[in-house]
């Protein structure tokens, strides 16, 4: 009688690591394959850098790169509260239908009308001087440019226990195909702007991790609820991984000292 | 000392690794966001015990560590973990393994160039998002399951390979295929 050939152990791990990522593994599941590494030190290794493997593709696929929105994932909302650090990203079936020439004109119509409405009537960027209000069009461009879908990072702020930000939060909105963004934040603490301002800072794969972009500065009322700031940079973000609030004197710094950094938010 | 901004310029600089490694002790890529995300916050908060630049890769790596075994000890119910003395060992052998993990990740970016664009798209597809199943893409596809399941098999045995002979031509003895 033939026996049956054991299962290659590669084989072994593929289907374990399908069945874990679609929640479909029992814990027998675990139990055989901690006991099939714990006998074998190099299918343990091989399973350290099969592990090392998948995180690497997530990374490299999962941060910029337009994917059309499965049918079972919907987009999810955001919710300061409940989302808590997770990071949503939204890639909604529409994304499908910017794949045509039509598509990259009505883009091109949405980059040139929202260009338009971040600079002030003077030349200069919004981003660069302190918001006098928070008009209710940028909360709802805002929320234009969250619904939109195609490659926009949906990113929860975290406060480092810095006092300014004790009772922070907010989150920040940015599309790398629309090069726009907004930040919003609430309960971050008032700021003398005569003393210091707000600066945010972003960092991006493509420009290596030494450098951080300047976001703009901006000033926080004590009486300010709730401020939403679109996002304007001289510089192509590509692939935002972190943004981060400082801060510093007034008018703003070439390069963050780093001396107080309230708010970060990081991007999967 | 380290200060908030070289917090922030060594975390971005190490996030590839870090993200590997939480991946290898939750076992599931949204786990490990969350893990890195909420790991993230409390080295900040604890950034006055980081005394020396080079020490942060494994003073991360200890916080995601003692995080990942938080989570597993209040979800003691998930019936997807190792048990704590294997997660322990598994990711002490990971910390040690920290300069072939870079290696790794710059040899993938390379292979990934060297598959055909219909195996691109799929792997692109696949990955994306921490949650895509391959039931996912058979919907997504109208594609047999079984299918996509072989292609995907095939595509990380190649990136494998291919990772393996890049590792094995800059000195690596001990690589992901061999």
């Amino acid at each position: 009688m033939k026996t049956p050939e054991p299962a290659d152990p590669e084989s072994v791990l593929d289907e374990m690591l399908e069945r874990l990522q679609s929640g479909d593994a029992t814990a027998d599941d675990a139990a055989e394959l901690e006991a099939l590494l714990k006998a074998d030190s190099d299918l343990r290794r091989r399973f350290r850098s099969r592990m090392r493997m998948e995180a690497h593709l997530f990374s490299i696929f999962g941060a910029d790169q337009p994917a059309p929105m499965l049918a079972s994932r919907e987009t999810t909302p955001a919710n300061s509260s409940a989302a808590g650090s997770r990071i949503i990203r939204m890639r909604p079936r529409e994304m499908i239908a910017w794949l045509g020439a039509a598509a990259c004109l009505a883009l091109a119509v949405f980059m040139w009308s929202t260009r338009e409405r971040n600079v002030a009537p003077d030349g200069t960027s919004l981003a660069h001087r302190p918001p006098a209000a928070v008009p209710l069009t940028v909360a709802q461009e805002r929320e234009q440019l969250l619904a939109s879908g195609g490659d926009v990072l949906h990113i929860q702020f975290k406060g480092g226990g810095n006092a300014v930000a004790a009772r922070a939060d907010g989150d920040i909105v940015w599309s790398s195909e629309k090069q726009s963004g907004y930040l919003r934040l609430h309960g971050l603490a008032g700021n003398d702007p005569s003393r210091s301002q707000y600066q945010l800072w972003i960092v991006d794969a493509g420009m290596g991790t030494n450098v951080f972009i300047n976001g703009g500065v901006f000033d926080v009322k004590k009486e300010t609820g709730e401020l939403i700031l679109p996002i304007v940079v001289e510089n192509f973000i590509r692939e935002p991984i972190l943004f981060a609030i400082s801060v510093e004197r007034p008018g703003g710094v070439v390069n963050p000292t780093g001396d107080h950094v309230p708010l970060v938010a990081l991007a999967p | 000392m380290v200060s908030e901004h070289q917090f922030l310029r060594l975390f971005a600089e190490h996030k590839p690794h870090l993200r590997a490694f939480a991946h290898s002790l939750t076992l599931q890529a949204g786990e490990a966001d969350d893990l890195l995300q909420d790991s993230c916050v409390q080295m900040w908060q604890k950034l006055g015990q980081l005394k020396v630049e080079g020490d942060f890769r494994a003073w991360a790596c200890s916080f995601l560590r003692f995080n990942a075994m938080n989570r597993r000890r209040k979800n003691s119910r998930s019936p997807v973990s190792f048990s704590s003395e294997f997660v322990d060992q598994l990711a002490a052998e990971n910390e040690a393994e920290a300069d072939l993990a870079d290696a790794e990740r710059t040899a993938l970016q390379g292979c990934l160039e060297e598959l055909t664009p219909m195996q691109q798209g799929l792997v692109r597809q696949y990955y994306a998002k921490a949650e895509v199943t391959i039931a996912d893409l058979s919907k997504e596809l109208q594609r047999p399951a079984a299918g996509l399941y072989k292609i995907l098999q095939r595509v990380r045995e190649a990136l494998r390979t291919c990772i393996g002979a890049r590792l094995r031509k800059e000195g690596f003895s001990h690589s992901i295929t061999n």
